[in-house]
């Protein structure tokens, strides 16, 4: 490494060569330089807005991912990496509120896809000028008028750019080209995290509380709000119900709003995913499990591609968008630890986020909570929502009884739904008995079946009728796994007769025009094959998971430490550097 | 008066530093009239007249002799060219910096065989004679030199001693806490 005498302080160096110096560095380099003796500082005097552009700079780097994840203009129909790959592990942005470089996690979707709050690509506008320190040999205060004056002067430039940007963002032109190359990032000095905002209360005005005491199972849509909606000035958002959102799941930290839960610790929905627009709502779903417990079960997802011509709806889901400039593909939530305090992915709350589940149904003692009295009463949770490093640091003896607890967990979580998932297939064949039933003996001489529907008719519907009399139930036994499964005769014989029911559609295909009640049994037939799938694919997994658990008694816990994938950021006081203290020119 | 006229700058003699002997060194006239002090000069009085420019401060002549090929390396073709390079009013400008004048800095002035002074010299030398581009190229390399350093690489690069107190450590460390 060169070494030169520079010596601050040295009258050797003229100040307006070293004002020359100074004003070369960059952003970093200028906050460096001002730490290393009183001198620097003197001359340096570092603002609040030189340690903000330090970190708009850093962000740039290498070591945060630079560039990278390259996020396309959202005028671009281009697929950037979805929220959970891999390449946005160390990918950190700027927050202009706390001033520290965060995961991608901690910011609403569009603080970091936005054309002009996202990182600015290499060569615009943006990039060349956080690239150099805005340092000015002025005083404290020319330096904040200056710093005033420089904001006032880039608004000015920007206006016709942005006017061009607005008015046609729908085209790839050249003038548009032109002013995204301007704009692109121009606005990142304005970003904030959510636990900024969430301090700030930015969260608290948008916040609508769902009827839960009025809930309608049927039909959800009316009555379901989500407790935190994050498009400001936006109408809220439906959205579906997932597991979590289901009426039942509510917890004091304010997971689910109602009438005694507080907002101290909130859950932040990043992205209110699934639209009321078209199709989207039965786009390919994923079960619960894979949400909250990404990557632990193996096997392909189920597909799940369902056309109902009309009800019963498919509920329950968490729903991954097709629209390719959408990052986080599904329903992303961060939660703030009660005990540690640091903001996480939900995924590193399932433990916690099951307990709460079931306390919150108040169903009386149940399995967890008899298994946690026994593991460690005094420390049982009240409803409040902690991480799975605070539970599994502060409630289990051992590792290895972490391990078996969670995996018993997992069990129970697992036989849920698949009893969730024959519900839906009991549901699907109730309303098919009434759809059908109608067509059948509905007497209206215009629209009367083929013959041979209505001899087989009955017989068809019989399965239905006889099986949806016999309830499952699922034990739920913490000290025994044994649990009972859909009878081995039942999905047998209803899929018989929802295959007889596709192949007289096929053959009389004029019965979509006949029947009151459904459009097309054959689509009938085809749901109903999906349906028993996921049932199947799912009491597959489940065997896996417990044969997965025998073979390695420490996996299960292994799995949930390593949730916090994205890492954990503690939720603290807003910190401003502070200015010199040396007295002003 | 051709491009190709030259005229001299005699260094100015110091007799108790052998390393300023008073040499004289010939250089292109447009080449040197990127110089503001040599400018200043040629436009109070007729070069002409002027055989020997005489410097008012003492260069050492292995530095003078780098500004010298620096100035002859970027001579100006025609007088406009010159007088376009010359009229800028930011003081604070930023050159770009060819491959030959990073080899030149790398190789010459702050390489081997020169003294951990040279970019110093140059730098003290450049702003003397008022010859910008150059002064700026030499700031560039000292910037450079402190990018992406710590406050304690750049303390040891420049010799800064650490004159802070212990609460004002606790504060400044406080300032880098910027990762999660």
């Amino acid at each position: 490494m060169a070494s030169i005498i520079f010596s601050p302080g040295n009258e050797r160096v003229p100040g307006e060569i070293l004002n020359n110096v100074i004003s070369h560095l960059d952003p970093a380099a200028l906050i460096s330089l001002s730490q290393t003796s009183r001198y620097f500082r003197e001359i340096i005097r570092p603002m609040r807005s030189d340690f903000l552009q330090r970190l708009l700079f850093l962000e740039l780097q290498p070591e945060t991912s630079g560039w990278n994840p390259i996020l396309p203009s959202s005028r671009i129909e281009q697929t950037h990496p979805m929220f959970d790959h891999d390449i946005w592990k160390t990918a950190r942005y700027a927050c202009s509120g706390c001033l520290k470089l965060l995961p991608h996690i901690m910011f609403e979707e569009n603080e970091v896809s936005d054309d002009l709050l996202r990182k600015p690509f290499q060569g615009c506008v943006e990039a060349t000028k956080s690239s150099m320190a805005r340092w000015k040999p002025l005083s404290y205060n020319a330096r904040e008028d200056h710093e005033q004056a420089r904001i006032a002067q880039e608004e000015r430039e920007q206006a016709p750019f942005l006017k061009e940007y607005d008015a046609h963002w729908y085209s790839n032109r050249d003038d548009w080209q032109q002013a995204f190359h301007y704009l692109c990032g121009s606005k990142r000095a304005s970003r904030r995290c959510i636990d900024c905002k969430y301090k700030r209360g930015d969260y608290i005005e948008e916040r609508r509380v769902p009827n839960l005491q009025d809930a309608d199972e049927e039909d959800p849509d009316e009555d379901f709000t989500p407790y935190f909606e994050l498009s400001p000035g936006k109408e809220l958002e439906k959205q579906f119900r997932t597991h979590a959102h289901d009426t039942g799941f509510g917890t004091a930290n304010g997971l689910h709003a109602g009438n005694n839960e507080h907002y101290d610790y909130p859950v932040i929905v990043i992205r209110p995913l699934v639209r009321r627009q078209g199709r989207e709502r039965y786009d390919r779903a994923r079960w619960d499990l894979d949400r909250y417990y990404p990557g632990l079960i193996e096997g392909e997802p189920v597909e799940e591609w369902i056309f109902y011509a009309t009800s019963p709806r498919n509920l329950g889901y968490v729903c991954e968008t097709t629209a390719p400039q959408v990052m986080y593909g599904q329903n992303l939530r961060m939660i703030l630890c009660s005990e540690c305090r640091k903001w996480q992915i939900e995924t590193a709350f399932s433990y916690s986020l099951a307990i709460a589940k079931d306390l919150a149904r108040q169903k009386g003692p149940d399995a967890f909570r008899l298994y946690m009295v026994h593991e460690s009463p005094a420390t049982f949770p009240s409803g409040y929502i902690s991480c799975n490093h605070c539970m599994i640091d502060t409630r289990f003896r051992s590792l290895e009884s972490a391990s078996e607890f969670f995996a018993r967990m997992m069990v129970l979580e697992m036989e849920g739904v698949l009893a969730w998932s024959y519900a839906q297939i009991k549901r699907f064949c109730s309303v098919a008995i009434n759809a059908i039933g109608y067509d059948l003996w509905a007497n209206d001489p215009q629209k009367l079946l083929p013959a041979i529907i209505q001899q087989e008719g009955p017989a068809l519907i019989s399965p239905f009728t006889d099986a949806t009399r016999q309830p499952l139930s699922f034990s739920v036994n913490p000290r025994d796994w044994d649990r009972k499964r859909v009878p081995d005769e039942v999905l047998p014989a209803w899929r018989k007769s929802c295959e007889r029911l596709g192949e007289l559609s096929r053959e009389h295909w004029e019965i979509e025009d006949m029947c009151f009640g459904t459009d097309d049994y054959d689509e009938w037939s085809s749901s109903y094959q999906v349906l028993e799938n996921a049932y199947l694919y799912r009491s597959k997994q489940l065997d896996d998971f417990e044969r997965r658990h025998a073979a390695d008694p420490l996996w299960v816990i292994k799995y949930f430490i390593a949730q916090d994938r994205f890492g954990r950021v503690p939720s603290l006081p807003i910190t401003t550097p502070t200015a010199p203290t040396t007295t002003e020119e | 008066m051709t491009s190709n006229a030259t005229i001299q700058i005699q260094n100015k003699l110091n007799e108790k530093n052998e390393s300023v002997s008073g040499k004289i060194f010939t250089i292109n006239r447009l080449a040197a009239m990127q110089s503001g002090v040599i400018r200043v000069m040629a436009q109070c009085c007729e070069l002409d007249e002027i055989k020997v420019i005489p410097l008012h401060v003492a260069i050492p002549d292995h530095t003078l002799g780098l500004i010298v090929e620096w100035l002859d390396h970027h001579k100006p073709a025609t007088d406009s060219e010159l007088a376009e390079d010359t009229q800028s009013s930011d003081s604070y400008k930023r050159v770009e910096m060819t491959e030959w004048d990073q080899k030149f800095f790398d190789d010459k002035v702050t390489g081997a065989g020169s003294n951990d002074e040279g970019l110093l010299r140059i730098i003290f030398a450049a702003n003397y004679l008022g010859i910008e581009n150059l002064l700026d190229m030499g700031v560039q390399v000292v910037a450079n030199m402190l990018k992406g350093k710590s406050a304690e690489e750049i303390r040891y690069i420049l010799k800064i001693q650490n004159d802070f107190t212990p609460e004002e450590e606790e504060a400044i460390r406080a300032e880098n806490n910027w990762t999660e």
